[in-house]
């Protein structure tokens, strides 16, 4: 099984961005399981450099390699070849946000892919 | 202030009670602390399928702390006996705005019930000067996106699963000068 867990930093805290690798890690702890990590969106910036650096502790704390990639351009787009290209089998990724009154935000990139992915998708919320 | 002429003024004055077309004699009045007991146990009720996009959450033990958030604000409460049937609440965005929760129980959905809070709160928010109103409502939610239509919001920003839908502030004219008053959340 190869899985590939996307994050996208923007205006959440870094804690959220890489909530869906800290599920993957915890739920997700199988021997064999193929783990990377995928950082979408603008590179470059803070929120990105502490979402990449984030994702690596978190993989060298659970004994796994560190394979964290970096996506720039469109997230759909570019997960999208990813998948296809690399033989991934399995995608997580934030399920989205929450408005103040609590109710559940779904992410665009979420939306887009589960409509467009063609592997088993799981939203971490 | 409601009473006055102007945009705003058909908005009603709280409490009121209202009959709805079961005859049910229902009661609307702003929501204070006292009322928390009873809003806890309308919340409790719901059946999972009530729940629309999260809330109220299905763990007891979260419901607590959302209620923390969610009475925090302006509400009204809809009581029929001595039994909350409905609630709406205004909780601040953090930008200036406020965020539209509206809940009705099932026997009591698809009865004026709904319009009748929204409408209520409205006519709260701008005794209170509250400005700008939005909400989030599932695509397929109708009956809902329907109340929310008819109590002035219109559809802005980008559209997914759900719909982002606003109104000016209360005292302001939804016919005019509403561009102003800003985008998606």
């Amino acid at each position: 099984m190869n899985l590939l867990v996307v994050l996208e930093p923007g205006e959440a805290s870094v804690e959220e961005v890489l909530a869906p690798l800290r599920w993957t890690l915890d739920r997700r702890g199988e021997a064999g399981l193929g783990l990377t990590v995928a950082v979408v969106g603008p590179t470059g910036g803070p929120e990105a450099h502490a979402a990449e650096d984030g994702a690596r502790e978190l993989l060298r704390a659970a004994g796994r390699p560190e394979a964290v990639r970096r996506l720039a351009g469109d997230p759909e787009r570019e997960v999208l070849r990813l998948l296809g290209r690399e033989g991934f089998d399995e995608l997580a990724l934030s399920g989205g946000t929450r408005t103040p009154a609590g109710k559940i935000r779904p992410g665009r990139l979420a939306e887009r892919l589960l409509l467009n992915a063609p592997v088993t998708l799981t939203l971490v919320r | 202030m409601t009473g006055g002429r102007g945009p705003g003024s058909d908005l009603p004055d709280l409490p009121f009670e209202r009959q709805d077309p079961l005859g049910r004699r229902i009661e609307f009045r702003a929501c204070g602390p006292a009322d928390r007991g009873s809003v806890e146990a309308f919340y409790a009720s719901f059946d999972p399928a009530d729940r629309a996009q999260g809330i109220p959450p299905a763990r007891p033990e979260a419901l607590g702390p959302w209620l923390d958030v969610v009475l925090e604000g302006a509400g009204v409460v809809a009581v029929h006996g001595d039994r909350v049937v409905g609630h709406a609440a205004l909780v601040r965005d953090g930008s200036g705005g406020h965020e539209l929760v509206v809940f009705v129980l099932q026997g009591y959905r698809g009865t004026g019930t709904g319009t009748a809070l929204v409408r209520a709160l409205l006519g709260l928010a701008l005794s209170l000067g509250v400005g700008r109103i939005w909400l989030t409502v599932q695509r397929w939610n109708h009956p809902a996106i329907a109340v929310y239509r008819k109590t002035g919001f219109v559809r802005v920003g980008d559209e997914g699963l759900e719909i982002v839908m606003a109104r000016p502030a209360p005292h302001a004219d939804p016919a005019s000068g509403w561009a102003g008053a800003g985008s998606g959340p």
